[in-house]
């Protein structure tokens, strides 16, 4: 191949504008680990999990709905193993599905209105997305070990009534699961604001 | 307070805008230009408009006392400033002294400008340390040495940028005392770490605020160097983003963006909250619903498929507010303000986006890259040729540098080719502005045929053969009359 050829077929095209520059230069954020520009966050290992969740089961045999709430939400698995943070989102399941539709917006006003309530209730709207992902894959592939077991859920009553079964969505139980975390996300946005969905994709620390 | 003041100037975003000292002339980046509206009975006029980027402007900023205006853009070019970046400049503002201006980009650096007297030309210096992403905005410190910048890795920091000769060396802060170029005076970031938007300092310059993508406004409070601050307060609203916010004073800040409308913080180092919105309801032009009448109803769920109309919103800014600036201050309190807004009308913009799109429309003959203004003067594309060279020059320059980008698809290297024309020209513009009179005469033809030569160079590039024959018979005129002024003309009619 001549000079010139090469040359044309390197230059014409404009596939060089596709190249992506950022992995030719050293101080990138490709090229660097960008949880460094992060403060590290403690480690949460499955014990700490299930004694967390032991705790809170008490607190809701008690009656104490909202102090079970507020322990699962102070404490989010943000650094942790997969199937510890399954198991987290497990816990806040069984709280949410246990407060009665009525409870829902009193509590969360009262949550909001306490010095870091907003932050509780940015936590709270991520374990509600991770609940929605959960519900909507559960049905599909088999989870690992340690993953939800929606036989055990006991579905409330909330209002809300699932209209047919989804695509995708087979188990009774995951169309209740899905039909409490919905109504729990509509008053949560009610109290919260858009800006706490803004924050949850904004959020580095996932749940 | 009296209702705001609206003023629509057109249809298109508005990135950045600036007014000058005297609150009677505004400059607004309107997509590649800034366009300086003077104010006249009342309602702003456009006066004059700056053209020279061929990219999307991104800031702007008018120095009070001496009226400088500085622009940056999304594109890149021989410019008279030597930023050294090879990104989008995102922002620009002029220090406090008005000495020096600092460049946000895209290339992880903020590039600190100042003029030089030994080159007599602007130079930059890097603040490179330890930005890890894209900065969005810089704010500057009362004493023109600490700068403030924010970024998209979600930091928020503040930088010394002193520069030997050019500043007087600051008195010790809470930020520090010694403070050599590029010192990190602070480095932080809120909770949820979102990009940040907007920075800004105090009055006094001794809190920092700065507004992030979570929808959180961050006021931090420090003590003294290398110690902790006193203070990080962050308040997280129910709201949008905030693209932008001011101190009007030190308890009072004013925050506006994604929605359309500024709020008011208030507090202080023990606490802040959002004390609430700065729009009085009921402004009129907005709030005037027509008669409710039964026909008119009717008439409105036939068109509409509603009773109601409601596509516009209730507050004066329609679409996110992207720049938030002091308008006139008393006594340190700043007591009106200005935001313009990205008023996006979805269609009009649609319809003007498509006009502006055909490419140079006039250009009548397509192997000149220039659009040749000899043989006609159809082309309106090709301002009429000034009485300053440097003025031509940078003229031809944007003609080249378009023509080139219109034709980068089919023509092999054209690009290169541009920029090394461009250079040469630049730099026989150079020769001809910087040659001191006296010293022309002194020097006698050998240099003012250097430019005569260059001119020649040119309209042989340009191979248009009624230039170079006008080229020959100027030539022989030039060497008669010798003027720099006819020089002038020449360099745009070739």
């Amino acid at each position: 191949m001549s000079i010139i050829q090469q040359h044309t077929s390197a230059s014409l095209s404009d596939a060089w504008r596709t190249i992506n520059i950022d992995a030719l230069d050293p101080d990138s954020s490709q090229n660097f680990d960008t949880t460094t520009l992060h403060p590290p966050l403690p480690e949460i290992n499955e014990a700490d999990v299930r004694q967390l969740n032991a705790q809170v089961r008490q607190l809701l045999r008690g009656g104490d709905a909202e102090g079970a709430l507020r322990g699962c939400l102070e404490t989010p698995v943000y650094n942790g193993s997969e199937s510890a943070k399954e198991a987290h989102l497990q816990t806040v399941t069984e709280v949410l599905q246990s407060i009665k539709a009525s409870d829902m917006s009193p509590m969360l006003e009262r949550i909001h209105q306490s010095p870091g309530g907003s932050e509780l209730l940015d936590v709270l709207i991520k374990y509600l997305y991770k609940g929605m992902a959960a519900s909507a894959g559960a049905s599909g592939a088999p989870r690992a070990a340690g993953s939800r077991t929606p036989s055990t859920l006991t579905p409330q009553q909330t209002g809300f009534s699932q209209v047919g079964s989804r695509p995708g969505s087979t188990n009774e139980s995951t169309g209740a699961a899905m039909s409490v975390i919905l109504s729990w996300h509509e008053k949560v946005i009610e109290i919260a604001g858009l800006g706490s969905i803004g924050r949850c994709m904004t959020d580095w620390r996932k749940v | 307070m009296p209702g705001p003041e609206v003023h629509h100037l057109f249809h298109r975003p508005i990135a950045d805008h600036s007014f000058s000292a005297d609150r009677k002339i505004l400059a607004v980046a309107k997509d590649s230009a800034v366009e300086l509206y003077g104010k006249v009975a009342g309602a702003f006029k456009l006066k004059d408009e700056l053209k020279g980027h061929d990219k999307t402007i991104t800031g702007v900023d008018i120095a009070p006392n001496s009226g400088r205006i500085v622009t940056c853009s999304q594109g890149y070019k021989p410019t008279l400033v030597l930023l050294r970046i090879a990104r989008a400049a995102t922002f620009v503002r002029w220090s406090p002294s008005e000495t020096k201006f600092a460049v946000g980009s895209g290339d992880r650096v903020i590039a600190v400008c100042y003029f030089e007297e030994e080159n007599d030309w602007w130079v930059s210096k890097h603040l490179k340390k330890p930005i890890r992403s894209t900065i969005t905005t810089v704010s500057w410190h009362p004493n023109g040495v600490l700068l403030a910048a924010g970024s998209t890795d979600a930091h928020a920091r503040v930088f010394s940028s002193f520069i030997k000769g050019v500043d007087a060396r600051p008195d010790p802060s809470v930020w520090g005392e010694r403070l050599p170029f590029n010192t990190v005076c602070g480095e932080f970031m809120n909770n949820s770490a979102g990009w940040v938007h907007s920075v800004a300092f105090s009055p006094s310059g001794d809190a920092l605020a700065f507004a992030a993508h979570d929808s959180s406004i961050t006021v931090v409070y420090p003590t003294a160097p290398e110690q902790p601050p006193r203070a990080v307060i962050s308040i997280n609203t129910q709201l949008l983003p905030f693209m932008s916010l001011i101190w009007s004073s030190e308890s009072e800040i004013v925050a506006a963006g994604y929605d359309c409308e500024a709020f008011r913080f208030q507090g202080d180092a023990s606490g802040w909250q959002l004390s609430g919105t700065l729009e009085s309801k009921g402004r009129p032009g907005l709030g005037d619903e027509r008669e409710e009448s039964a026909l008119n109803m009717f008439k409105q769920m036939d068109l509409k498929g509603k009773a109601k109309d409601d596509t516009q919103l209730k507050t004066v800014h329609q679409n996110t507010i992207s720049t938030v600036r002091a308008y006139e201050s008393n006594d340190g309190n700043v007591t009106q303000f200005s935001t313009t807004s990205t008023y996006l009308g979805a269609l009009d913009a649609n319809r003007r986006a498509r006009e502006s799109c055909s490419p140079i429309p006039q250009t009548p003959n397509h192997t000149d890259p220039l659009g040749h203004p000899d043989d006609g003067d159809s082309n309106r594309r090709v301002p009429q040729p000034s009485s300053s060279l440097l003025k031509n020059v940078s003229t031809i320059c944007n003609q080249l540098w378009m023509g080139s980008q219109r034709d980068r698809l089919d023509v092999l290297n054209v690009e290169r080719e541009a920029a090394k024309t461009m250079a040469l020209l630049l730099e026989w513009a150079e020769t001809v502005v910087l040659g001191d009179y006296d010293e022309w005469a002194l020097a006698g033809e050998d240099a003012f045929w250097r430019v005569v030569r260059a001119g020649r160079h040119l309209c042989d590039w340009l191979g248009v053969q009624e230039s170079i024959d006008a080229m020959d018979k100027l030539e022989t005129q030039l060497a008669d009359e010798g003027g720099g002024g006819t020089w002038s003309g020449v360099s745009v009619s070739s």
